[in-house]
Protein backbone atom coordinates (compact mmCIF):
# COMPACT_ATOMS: atom_id res chain seq x y z
CA UNK A 1 0.00 0.00 0.00
CA UNK A 2 1.26 3.51 -0.82
CA UNK A 3 0.81 6.45 1.50
CA UNK A 4 1.52 10.19 1.65
CA UNK A 5 2.64 10.26 5.23
CA UNK A 6 6.20 11.45 4.59
CA UNK A 7 5.00 14.19 2.25
CA UNK A 8 2.33 15.47 4.65
CA UNK A 9 4.74 15.33 7.56
CA UNK A 10 7.37 17.28 5.62
CA UNK A 11 4.84 20.02 4.80
CA UNK A 12 4.22 20.49 8.53
CA UNK A 13 7.96 20.23 9.31
CA UNK A 14 7.34 17.43 11.77
CA UNK A 15 9.95 14.82 12.54
CA UNK A 16 8.94 11.16 12.65
CA UNK A 17 9.10 11.43 16.43
CA UNK A 18 6.75 14.47 16.39
CA UNK A 19 4.23 12.53 14.36
CA UNK A 20 4.69 9.49 16.60
CA UNK A 21 4.01 11.69 19.64
CA UNK A 22 0.78 12.93 18.08
CA UNK A 23 -0.37 9.42 17.19
CA UNK A 24 0.77 7.82 20.45
CA UNK A 25 2.93 5.25 18.69
CA UNK A 26 6.66 4.58 18.42
CA UNK A 27 8.89 6.31 15.87
CA UNK A 28 9.67 2.86 14.50
CA UNK A 29 6.02 2.47 13.56
CA UNK A 30 5.97 5.77 11.66
CA UNK A 31 9.18 4.80 9.88
CA UNK A 32 7.78 1.39 8.94
CA UNK A 33 4.53 2.91 7.61
CA UNK A 34 6.35 5.62 5.63
CA UNK A 35 8.73 3.17 4.03
CA UNK A 36 5.89 0.80 3.16
CA UNK A 37 7.20 -2.03 5.33
CA UNK A 38 4.03 -1.99 7.41
CA UNK A 39 0.42 -1.18 6.61
CA UNK A 40 -1.30 0.39 9.61
CA UNK A 41 -4.44 -1.06 11.14
CA UNK A 42 -7.74 0.67 10.35
CA UNK A 43 -7.91 2.41 13.77
CA UNK A 44 -4.40 3.84 13.26
CA UNK A 45 -5.16 4.78 9.65
CA UNK A 46 -8.26 6.67 10.80
CA UNK A 47 -6.25 8.36 13.53
CA UNK A 48 -3.70 9.50 10.93
CA UNK A 49 -6.48 10.75 8.65
CA UNK A 50 -8.04 12.67 11.54
CA UNK A 51 -4.70 14.23 12.48
CA UNK A 52 -4.12 15.52 8.94
CA UNK A 53 -7.83 16.36 8.50
CA UNK A 54 -7.96 14.38 5.30
CA UNK A 55 -10.15 11.51 4.12
CA UNK A 56 -8.46 8.17 4.57
CA UNK A 57 -8.53 7.40 0.84
CA UNK A 58 -6.45 10.47 0.06
CA UNK A 59 -3.74 9.24 2.44
CA UNK A 60 -3.53 5.60 1.42
CA UNK A 61 -3.78 4.00 -1.99
CA UNK A 62 -3.22 0.45 -3.22
CA UNK A 63 0.34 -0.22 -4.34
CA UNK A 64 1.42 -2.03 -7.50
CA UNK A 65 2.29 -5.26 -5.67
CA UNK A 66 -0.54 -4.84 -3.20
CA UNK A 67 -2.37 -7.93 -2.09
CA UNK A 68 -3.44 -6.36 1.20
CA UNK A 69 -0.33 -7.72 2.87
CA UNK A 70 2.32 -5.82 4.73
CA UNK A 71 5.89 -7.07 4.63
CA UNK B 1 15.62 19.84 12.04
CA UNK B 2 18.60 17.99 13.49
CA UNK B 3 19.31 14.31 13.02
CA UNK B 4 19.03 13.71 16.76
CA UNK B 5 15.59 15.33 16.71
CA UNK B 6 14.60 13.11 13.80
CA UNK B 7 15.91 10.00 15.57
CA UNK B 8 14.57 10.72 19.03
CA UNK B 9 12.21 8.31 20.74
CA UNK B 10 8.56 9.37 20.84
CA UNK B 11 7.11 10.35 24.22
CA UNK B 12 4.71 7.42 24.30
CA UNK B 13 7.57 5.02 23.52
CA UNK B 14 9.76 6.62 26.18
CA UNK B 15 7.01 6.24 28.79
CA UNK B 16 6.39 2.67 27.70
CA UNK B 17 10.10 1.80 27.96
CA UNK B 18 10.35 3.34 31.42
CA UNK B 19 7.28 1.43 32.59
CA UNK B 20 8.68 -1.80 31.12
CA UNK B 21 12.04 -1.29 32.84
CA UNK B 22 10.36 -0.58 36.17
CA UNK B 23 8.07 -3.60 35.83
CA UNK B 24 11.02 -5.90 35.02
CA UNK B 25 13.45 -4.59 37.65
CA UNK B 26 11.97 -6.30 40.69
CA UNK B 27 11.40 -9.80 39.20
CA UNK B 28 14.87 -9.72 37.61
CA UNK B 29 16.47 -8.71 40.92
CA UNK B 30 14.48 -11.46 42.63
CA UNK B 31 15.59 -14.00 40.04
CA UNK B 32 19.27 -13.19 40.52
CA UNK B 33 18.91 -13.12 44.32
CA UNK B 34 17.16 -16.52 44.30
CA UNK B 35 19.74 -18.03 41.92
CA UNK B 36 22.68 -16.69 43.95
CA UNK B 37 21.02 -17.99 47.14
CA UNK B 38 20.70 -21.44 45.59
CA UNK B 39 24.38 -21.45 44.61
CA UNK B 40 25.42 -20.17 48.04
CA UNK B 41 23.21 -22.40 50.22
CA UNK B 42 23.13 -25.60 48.17
CA UNK B 43 26.13 -25.43 45.82
CA UNK B 44 26.13 -29.14 45.05
CA UNK B 45 22.41 -29.49 44.54
CA UNK B 46 21.56 -32.16 47.08
CA UNK B 47 18.54 -34.37 47.32
CA UNK B 48 16.74 -32.83 50.28
CA UNK B 49 13.33 -31.21 49.73
CA UNK B 50 14.81 -27.95 50.96
CA UNK B 51 17.51 -27.84 48.28
CA UNK B 52 15.02 -28.73 45.54
CA UNK B 53 12.77 -25.87 46.66
CA UNK B 54 15.78 -23.58 46.80
CA UNK B 55 16.90 -24.48 43.28
CA UNK B 56 13.39 -24.12 41.86
CA UNK B 57 12.64 -20.84 43.66
CA UNK B 58 13.93 -18.67 40.74
CA UNK B 59 10.99 -20.02 38.70
CA UNK B 60 8.63 -17.83 40.75
CA UNK B 61 10.53 -14.79 39.51
CA UNK B 62 10.66 -16.13 35.95
CA UNK B 63 6.84 -16.37 36.03
CA UNK B 64 6.74 -12.83 37.37
CA UNK B 65 8.98 -11.78 34.44
CA UNK B 66 6.61 -13.52 32.01
CA UNK B 67 3.64 -11.60 33.46
CA UNK B 68 5.59 -8.34 33.17
CA UNK B 69 6.44 -9.33 29.58
CA UNK B 70 2.78 -9.92 28.75
CA UNK B 71 1.85 -6.52 30.18
CA UNK B 72 4.69 -4.94 28.21
CA UNK B 73 3.40 -6.61 25.04
CA UNK B 74 -0.07 -5.16 25.67
CA UNK B 75 1.42 -1.69 26.14
CA UNK B 76 3.36 -1.88 22.86
CA UNK B 77 1.93 -0.32 19.73
CA UNK B 78 0.63 -2.44 16.85
CA UNK B 79 3.88 -2.54 14.84
CA UNK B 80 5.95 -3.44 17.89
CA UNK B 81 3.45 -6.17 18.77
CA UNK B 82 3.75 -7.58 15.28
CA UNK B 83 7.55 -7.58 15.47
CA UNK B 84 7.43 -9.26 18.89
CA UNK B 85 5.09 -11.98 17.61
CA UNK B 86 7.32 -12.68 14.62
CA UNK B 87 10.39 -12.76 16.83
CA UNK B 88 8.72 -15.09 19.33
CA UNK B 89 7.70 -17.39 16.47
CA UNK B 90 11.33 -17.53 15.30
CA UNK B 91 12.54 -18.11 18.88
CA UNK B 92 9.99 -20.90 19.33
CA UNK B 93 11.00 -22.51 16.02
CA UNK B 94 14.67 -22.30 17.03
CA UNK B 95 13.89 -24.04 20.35
CA UNK B 96 11.87 -26.76 18.59
CA UNK B 97 14.59 -27.37 16.00
CA UNK B 98 17.35 -27.54 18.62
CA UNK B 99 15.26 -29.89 20.77
CA UNK B 100 14.58 -32.09 17.74
CA UNK B 101 18.31 -32.21 16.94
CA UNK B 102 19.05 -33.41 20.47
CA UNK B 103 16.22 -35.95 20.35
CA UNK B 104 17.51 -37.33 17.05
CA UNK B 105 21.06 -37.50 18.39
CA UNK B 106 19.73 -39.28 21.46
CA UNK B 107 17.78 -41.78 19.33
CA UNK B 108 20.75 -42.47 17.05
CA UNK B 109 22.42 -42.73 19.66
CA UNK B 110 25.13 -40.18 19.00
CA UNK B 111 26.82 -38.54 21.92
CA UNK B 112 26.76 -34.75 21.76
CA UNK B 113 30.12 -33.18 22.59
CA UNK B 114 31.06 -32.11 26.11
CA UNK B 115 28.48 -30.78 28.53
CA UNK B 116 25.80 -30.84 25.80
CA UNK B 117 25.46 -34.58 26.14
CA UNK B 118 24.18 -34.34 29.71
CA UNK B 119 23.01 -30.75 29.94
CA UNK B 120 21.55 -29.46 26.65
CA UNK B 121 19.02 -27.19 28.43
CA UNK B 122 21.35 -24.20 28.46
CA UNK B 123 21.99 -24.43 24.73
CA UNK B 124 18.28 -24.84 23.93
CA UNK B 125 17.50 -21.77 26.03
CA UNK B 126 20.32 -19.74 24.43
CA UNK B 127 19.29 -20.69 20.88
CA UNK B 128 15.67 -19.68 21.60
CA UNK B 129 16.73 -16.41 23.18
CA UNK B 130 19.13 -15.53 20.37
CA UNK B 131 16.45 -16.40 17.80
CA UNK B 132 13.93 -14.17 19.58
CA UNK B 133 16.16 -11.17 20.28
CA UNK B 134 18.09 -11.55 17.01
CA UNK B 135 14.86 -11.32 15.03
CA UNK B 136 13.77 -8.19 16.89
CA UNK B 137 17.16 -6.63 16.18
CA UNK B 138 17.09 -7.68 12.52
CA UNK B 139 13.51 -6.53 11.91
CA UNK B 140 13.92 -3.19 13.67
CA UNK B 141 17.34 -2.26 12.24
CA UNK B 142 15.92 -0.31 9.28
CA UNK B 143 13.69 1.82 11.48
CA UNK B 144 16.41 2.91 13.90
Amino acid sequence: MNNRLRELRAVRRWSQADLADRLDVSRQTINAVETGRYDPSLPLAFKIAELFSLPIESLFSPGSDDAGQSR
Amino acid sequence: MTTSEEKRISQSDLLRRRTDRRAMALPMAGFFAATISAFALAPNGGKSTWSVILWLSPIVFVLWCVLAGIKSFRRADEYQQRMQLEAMAVGFAAVMITTTVFLLLESAPIKAPGALSSDPGGLVWAVGYVGWMGTIWFRSRAAR
